[in-house]
């Protein structure tokens, strides 16, 4: 084929995974322009500028002993007051897909003994203010540079000693995953467990399986009194792939197909030390025999390998000339060329892989040594005919030279037995 | 996610769906930034340039026609602004190099014999503009008036660039099979 239908046919719905890099790229400029774009639906430079604008006007306003709120964004750790006592929850936006994979979240709150207790002299009705300091350790909660945010709650009673903390025995893996939950919260009352998947459990240690790919935030909430606390931990869940090798065997040339596949790297082992990386391939084998293709697909967290088995016979490198022909008394004429078929008794040619042949040259005689057809294509056969006019019946000789590709060369003479229809 | 529903949740400017976006149709375009450029490095660029333009115009994809036909033509459209902002195609202008070897018989090609990377290989080596002209034409199809009006050039340019660069595709084809043949 031509080069432009070579590239047209090769090309046509060719696809390549990109390198995880490009698409950390395309994240980076989106977050950077959605964070320049105004706007009430999403975090960006205005909410930056108000919470500046509130900060300042904060220290304005408070007489100079007394210590402000401070805000910090979307991201504030909030101190939820309520008519039947004081709780406090974390409230970091839960994270979206793609921009916390492999963080962990965590929110710890200090022990009741470093609780600082201060007069204040807004809360008159209060017996007691106290000011907990509450710090983010989360990578992307924390947008201010003072990572220490000081928030003031009214509260009736100092906050008892208890934790939230949980142990996961895994944070990665194909689906489904089944991970074990290990409880470590200390001096509780209750526990509830929020596993990501839409379901909770008061269950001391549980036990859970996630079938479907995704990455899931499991909260464990544990309860002391009036508080609560609140602790994080991520799952990524990851597709197992399920491909299949398609592979069409053509002589010693392969063309193999990886279906199926959903993303990752795609590395393709063909059994003969010959390792490449794509979709599709197509690949050589230089001796026959029995041949593993491995097809390994990998992301991340999830590696699958599909393998089959094929045999790659040796091509034949041998052809034959039959010993009589019967010549067509009409419709011929000199230089009308048919390929040669083991069906057709009328021409004559070479029989067997004649596509391997590199050089070829036959010549026909008559028995008195006169050259009556000579060619260099092997497709091109002889029907009995010379210069328009039909031979009479007898015996012809030829004379073969030919090469194959692979080197193998021979000539072969013989005779040729012409009759007529 | 139905692609009717993707293509309206990228409009909202979802994140997720913009992943999801480019998970399904990033190896396509892939392909194609692997093809204009002239190695991966450019292809990454060209393929992330593709992206932006995408999530930034999806509002503008009427509905009508193809959605990956839309997104492969940005990424074409984002590869000819990729070329016309190297500098580096202006120093390849006159090649002249390869175009005395014209190939004497119409070359005759498997297309069993050559892997996906020697035939990006090839085209990848091409000088910048006779590679934007031998893609356009060969692969996408484009006449040589839309071809020169894209690249903003002379549609006889756009020939002899065409002719130039398959003769340089030819003739490093050729060596290629005589290499793998021996």
């Amino acid at each position: 084929m031509t080069p432009e239908d070579l590239y047209k046919n090769s090309f046509d719905g060719y696809r390549q995974d990109p390198p995880p890099g490009v698409w950390d790229g395309v994240n980076r400029r989106l977050a950077t322009k959605s964070f320049f774009t105004p706007g009430l639906g999403h975090f960006n430079i205005l909410y930056v500028a108000a919470a500046a604008a509130i900060v300042v006007a904060a220290f304005w306003m408070s007489p100079g002993d007394q210590q402000s709120p401070s805000t910090n964004g979307e991201n504030i750790i909030i101190a939820d007051s309520s008519s039947d006592g004081t709780r406090q929850t974390a409230g970091d936006k839960v994270p979206s897909y793609d921009e916390n994979v492999g963080k962990e979240l965590s929110v710890t709150i200090p022990k009741h003994n470093n609780v600082q207790h201060q007069p204040s002299q807004q809360t008159e009705n209060a017996d007691i203010t106290t000011t907990a300091a509450i710090k983010a350790d989360s990578g992307v909660s924390v947008t201010s540079s003072e990572p220490e945010i000081q928030r003031t709650s009214l509260i009736e009673s100092p906050m008892p000693d208890f934790t939230s903390a949980f142990h996961a025995s895994l944070h990665q893996g194909c689906a489904p995953l089944t991970i074990q939950l290990q409880n470590l919260s200390q001096n509780t009352e209750y526990c509830q467990w929020y596993l990501g998947n839409g379901e909770t459990t008061y269950e001391q240690n549980p036990t859970i399986t996630y079938n479907k790919p995704g990455t899931y935030i499991i909260a464990l909430r544990t309860v002391s009194g009036t508080y609560a606390k609140t602790s994080y931990d991520t799952i990524k869940v990851s597709a197992r792939q399920q491909a299949e090798i398609a592979v069409a065997i053509q002589g010693m040339t392969i063309i193999a197909e990886a279906r199926n596949v959903n993303g990752g790297n795609i590395v393709w082992d063909f059994g003969d030390k010959t390792q490449m990386m794509g979709k599709k391939h197509s690949h050589t084998y230089k001796q026959p025999g029995v041949y593993d293709i491995v097809l390994t697909i990998s992301d991340d967290i999830c590696t699958d390998t599909v393998t089959r088995r094929i045999t790659i016979k040796e091509p034949e490198f041998s052809i034959t000339f039959p010993n009589a022909i019967i010549a067509s008394r009409s419709g011929f004429s000199s230089g009308d060329y048919k390929s040669a078929s083991p069906e057709n008794k009328a021409l004559f040619g070479p029989k067997g892989n004649i596509d391997n042949l590199a050089k070829y040259n036959l010549t026909i005689y008559t028995r008195a040594g006169k050259q009556v057809f000579q060619t260099n294509n092997p497709h091109e056969t002889w029907n009995g005919y010379y210069l328009n006019e039909l031979l009479p019946r007898g015996v012809y000789v030829y004379k073969c030279q030919y090469e194959f590709v692979n080197g193998e060369s021979a000539t072969v003479n013989g005779n040729i037995t012409l009759l007529w229809e | 996610m139905e692609e009717k529903t993707l293509i309206e949740e990228c409009r909202k400017g979802s994140r997720a769906a913009q992943w999801e976006l480019y998970k399904k149709y990033s190896p396509v375009l892939f392909g194609i930034c692997l093809r204009y450029s002239d190695g991966r490095e450019t292809a990454e660029d060209i393929l992330q340039d593709t992206f932006m333009k995408i999530y930034s115009s999806i509002s503008d994809y009427e509905g009508t026609g193809s959605f990956e036909g839309w997104m492969k033509r940005i990424a074409i459209n984002t590869a000819i602004t990729n070329y016309h902002q190297s500098a580096k195609h202006k120093h390849h202008e006159d090649v002249d190099d390869y175009a005395q070897t014209i190939a004497s018989d119409d070359p005759n090609f498997d297309s069993l014999e050559f892997t996906h990377e020697e035939l990006l290989g090839v085209v990848n080596s091409l000088p910048d503009g006779y590679r934007m002209v031998f893609n356009m034409f060969a692969i996408e199809g484009f006449k040589h008036r839309e071809i020169a009006d894209m690249l903003g050039i002379d549609i006889n340019t756009s020939k002899t660039q065409f002719m130039r660069a398959r003769n340089i595709v030819v003739k490093k084809l050729n060596e290629l099979q005589r290499i793998k043949r021996h």
